[in-house]
């Protein structure tokens, strides 16, 4: 893995009105990491995924993708360096699940353009590698919850992007459906040096897929840096406001994170 | 209903196939329609050049062809802004006339007509149409935007209040100027496409054909539309200037056929849902698709109107409107019942 | 006696028979005579005024049966007004005898009898003269964009078959709406057109492109309504105005020079 930071935020701010949401975060992520965006709700995580995928402008501070500013970016080009997995995706009309895929092709075709070979090679190549081939001619909407999920990764895998950006892609899914898409995200990495920005609730799953974590509080970055730094009982208690019990999984070698509500030693009765 | 399998994508040869097949079937459309009347006619004098003032030829060129020309224009804009508005208000019950703004575009076009406003009426009010369908259509985006989303429920609920609006205005206007015009203005509000023009249907056409183009090129982000604006957003498509375009080309249309025909309401409800269940949602061919088989539709549905109770005729839009009714009725229960789109 | 009046026609006809100083109010649009538009107006004959008329404290009103005053011709007489209503159609019949229970009601019983057989005369002497005559295809327009025309058993039909007309639109209904096909079709050797106002306002190109027999014998006219239809004391003028036009030359006309179709006035 080369180290060279893909994306790079410098002291970025962003205020909807009068409201200020991120405060000066910096931080960088390097080609080919799978880095993961954490922290409560309303601490900006999302509003870092709108910053970096183009849909809004930070009110200060620069981000770059691949060394260039973001500004500096045609709509078109940013689409074909950055893809977004939202947390959902509800069709307001019925696509197929090929023509879906074909969509991610978009920021590589022209105005008006029809896709030719080399689009459909790539749809069909990214349906092949998330599962969802033999779905080609089913209706999206009328998919379960973890088959869309996979084929909204397959459509920004057609992207052929440099950095794939997800926002909570597991958030609706069930446990089964959401290690297959972690195994799956894995295995992207490894296979193609693929950049993954992952935002999640799950500390679990972050200390089991992620190399590095970003933990954001109330628009700051309060820690970033691999989970065995950074996911301690302090950060999480400060972060979260919630106490909690870290510990290393004996079968996975990663650290498991567990609330301990009210029922703590010294409360026992 | 739905088919279970079909093309998983759309190509460019299923495309120009359709859309060759729709243009075969509008322009046989044509030519029979011209044919029906409810009056008839022989066509070895009606089509005797030599002797253009014989009845037959009469009826034939001056008073049926230009009627069902008229009536393929302004179908053919109903339906492709009906597409169009589908997609961009992410909307399937979306429509110009269910949604208000040819309600709108109406009040514009009966303060020119009823005020007897000075100018020349045939841009004077398409004009006021245009404007007026333009503010509407603003103004109900704005005001079903909840924090910044397009809510569906609000958008019908704010076209029925602009509708209600429109009509109160509309009577306003009526008891506000003499019976003869008053009366004018309230029959010509139920649509139809009678005595008009050549002149006047070539204008018609201009307005209809520059505006749906402009909406066919922006079928590809219309697509990118149905996954939200957010998505279209990071798919690379610059959703303010498609949305932009988009409206004014829908408000223009909408203008166009409004002040030339009145308020033909459901063209541009059934024949883009209909059509997306047959050939798919892409936009590339929904577009197109929708202002043929819009054409096609008032085509007939205007000939029913002229002969079903012959020698007197029916206005088309209260045709439309009791086919149109019911059908929206239809699609908002199985909406309802979550039988998808 | 105080008067008020809910209709145009009845305002005629009271100051046709000698009432009109009594004449307090009168419903809109009441302007014959002269004279009539100077009263005071109390809304229109289909929605008149209730308060209004209570405060011109009448000793009668008259109105006609209209589906629109119903309501309010009802509240005046369950405040206890005197209400006269009077059907005034559809036939000239019916109007004559109107005007004479509009008269008998106002009590000048003579000058309704005198004006009631003055009309009958008129009319008569009009079937006289044209009952000899060959009857013209004659289409007569009330509504224009869509063509609404003349139908059957209405007031106008009856004055069209008076004057001498034979209507294409007769068997079609009592005020069918013809498609430009069917106008065509059917005809017409002389058009009538009161949708418009009269020769001087109406618009009558439309009809150029027709390529009818009345457009091209320049027997294309344009009549305002009011005058021929109101059911008042002017029936007859109307009727005679209608003869007229149908039979120019039976009345001493010159005979209408064929003018080219779409000429301009």
């Amino acid at each position: 893995m080369s180290r060279e930071p893909v994306v790079r935020l410098e002291d970025v701010r962003f205020a909807y009105r009068d409201r200020s949401v991120l405060d000066g975060v910096s931080f960088e992520v390097e080609r080919g990491e799978r880095f993961g965006l954490l922290g409560p709700t309303g601490s900006g995580k999302s509003t870092l995924v709108r910053l970096l995928s183009g849909v809004l402008r930070p009110s200060a501070g620069r981000i770059s993708v691949g060394g260039r500013d973001l500004g500096g970016y045609p709509p078109a080009e940013l689409a074909r360096r950055v893809a977004v997995v939202p947390q959902e995706t509800a069709l307001d009309f019925p696509f197929s699940v090929l023509e879906v895929v074909l969509m991610g092709r978009a920021p590589h075709l022209g105005g008006f353009g029809f896709e030719g070979d080399r689009d459909v090679e790539a749809a069909e190549s990214a349906m092949t590698r998330t599962g969802v081939a033999d779905l080609a001619g089913r209706f999206f909407h009328e998919l379960s919850g973890g088959e869309k999920q996979r084929v909204v990764i397959a459509r920004a895998l057609a992207q052929e992007p440099e950095v794939l950006l997800l926002d909570e892609p597991t958030t609706s899914l069930d446990i089964r459906h959401v290690v297959e898409i972690f195994e799956l995200l894995s295995a992207l990495s490894r296979e193609r040096g693929m950049t993954l920005v992952v935002v999640l609730h799950d500390l679990n799953l972050a200390a089991l897929y992620l190399q590095r974590l970003a933990f954001l509080k109330h628009g700051r970055l309060y820690a970033c840096g691999p989970p065995e730094e950074v996911m301690t009982y302090r950060t999480i208690r400060d972060v979260y406001e919630t106490d909690v019990y870290v510990h290393r999984n004996d079968l996975t070698g990663r650290l498991n994170v567990l609330p301990l509500g009210s029922v703590t030693a010294g409360s026992r009765t | 209903m739905r088919p279970a399998a079909r093309q998983p994508r759309l190509t460019r040869e299923r495309a120009r196939a359709v859309l060759a097949g729709l243009a075969v079937l509008l322009g046989a459309s044509l030519v029979l329609a011209a044919i029906i009347g409810g009056v008839r006619i022989d066509f070895s004098r009606a089509l005797d050049f030599a002797h253009p003032d014989s009845p037959d030829f009469v009826i034939l060129f001056r008073a049926r062809l230009p009627r069902v020309l008229l009536g393929a224009t302004v179908g053919g804009g109903l339906g492709a802004a009906g597409a169009a508005l589908q997609a961009l208000l992410r909307n399937p019950l979306a429509s110009p006339d269910v949604i208000g703004i040819s309600g709108g575009a109406s009040i514009g076009a009966i303060l020119v007509l009823a005020l007897g406003v000075g100018g020349p009426a045939w841009i004077l009010v398409p004009a006021a149409a245009f404007a007026a369908s333009l503010a509407t259509l603003g103004a109900i985006v704005r005001l079903s935007t909840v924090h910044g989303r397009l809510n569906p429920y609000s958008l019908l609920l704010v076209g029925v209040i602009a509708n209600t609006i429109a009509a109160a205005l509309i009577m306003l206007v009526t008891a506000m100027v003499d019976s003869l015009r008053a009366q004018g203005v309230l029959v010509w509000l139920t649509g139809s496409l009678a005595q008009r023009p050549y002149s006047l249907v070539a204008t018609v056409f201009v307005f209809t054909v520059l505006p749906a183009l402009a909406l066919w090129a922006q079928a590809r982000s219309l697509n990118l539309l149905a996954l939200g604006e957010e998505t279209a957003v990071q798919l690379g498509t610059d959703v303010a200037r498609v949305r932009r375009t988009s409206f004014l080309a829908s408000a223009l249309l909408v203008g166009a056929s409004v002040s030339v025909s009145g308020v033909i309401g459901f063209v541009g409800l059934i024949v883009p849902h209909c059509l997306r269940l047959a050939i798919g949602s892409d936009q590339r061919l929904l577009i197109p698709a929708s202002f043929l088989g819009g054409a096609v539709f008032l085509v007939w549905a205007d000939t029913v109107a002229r002969t079903l109770l012959a020698p007197t005729e029916i206005p088309v839009g209260v045709l439309t409107a009791l086919c149109g009714g019911p059908f929206f009725i239809f699609l908002l229960r199985r909406q309802e019942e979550g039988r998808g789109i | 006696m105080r008067i008020v009046s809910l209709a145009p026609s009845i305002t005629e006809t009271l100051f046709a028979v000698g009432a009109g100083a009594e004449v307090v109010a009168v419903s809109d649009l009441s302007d014959f005579p002269p004279e009539a538009r100077s009263i005071e107006r109390v809304g229109s004959y289909m929605k008149p005024n209730v308060e209004a008329v209570i405060a011109h404290r009448p000793d009668l009103v008259i109105a006609v049966p209209s589906p629109g005053n119903r309501e309010a011709v009802e509240g005046l007489m369950a405040l206890g007004l005197r209400v006269l209503v009077v059907e005034e159609g559809p036939t000239i019949g019916d109007i004559l005898g109107a005007i004479g229970r509009i008269a008998d009601e106002c009590e000048r019983h003579d000058a309704g009898r005198v004006l009631v057989e003055r009309l009958r005369e008129r009319v008569a002497a009009v079937r006289r003269r044209v009952a000899p005559l060959p009857r013209p295809r004659v289409l007569m327009v009330v509504g224009e964009n869509p063509l609404v025309a003349v139908g059957d058993d209405n007031l106008l039909a009856e004055l069209l078959r008076e004057a001498g007309a034979d209507n294409v639109a007769s068997g079609l209904g009592r005020w069918p709406r013809l498609s430009v096909e069917f106008v065509v079709k059917s005809a017409p050797q002389v058009v009538i057109d009161s949708s418009m106002g009269d020769e001087a306002s109406a618009d009558l190109s439309f009809y150029a492109g027709l390529g009818i027999e009345a457009v091209r014998r320049g027997r294309l006219h344009a009549v305002r309504l009011d005058e021929v239809l109101r059911p008042g004391p002017r029936i007859g003028e109307g009727l005679e105005k209608l003869a007229r036009l149908l039979h120019p030359r039976a009345f001493g006309e010159p005979a209408p020079a064929a003018r080219p179709a779409g000429a301009p006035r």
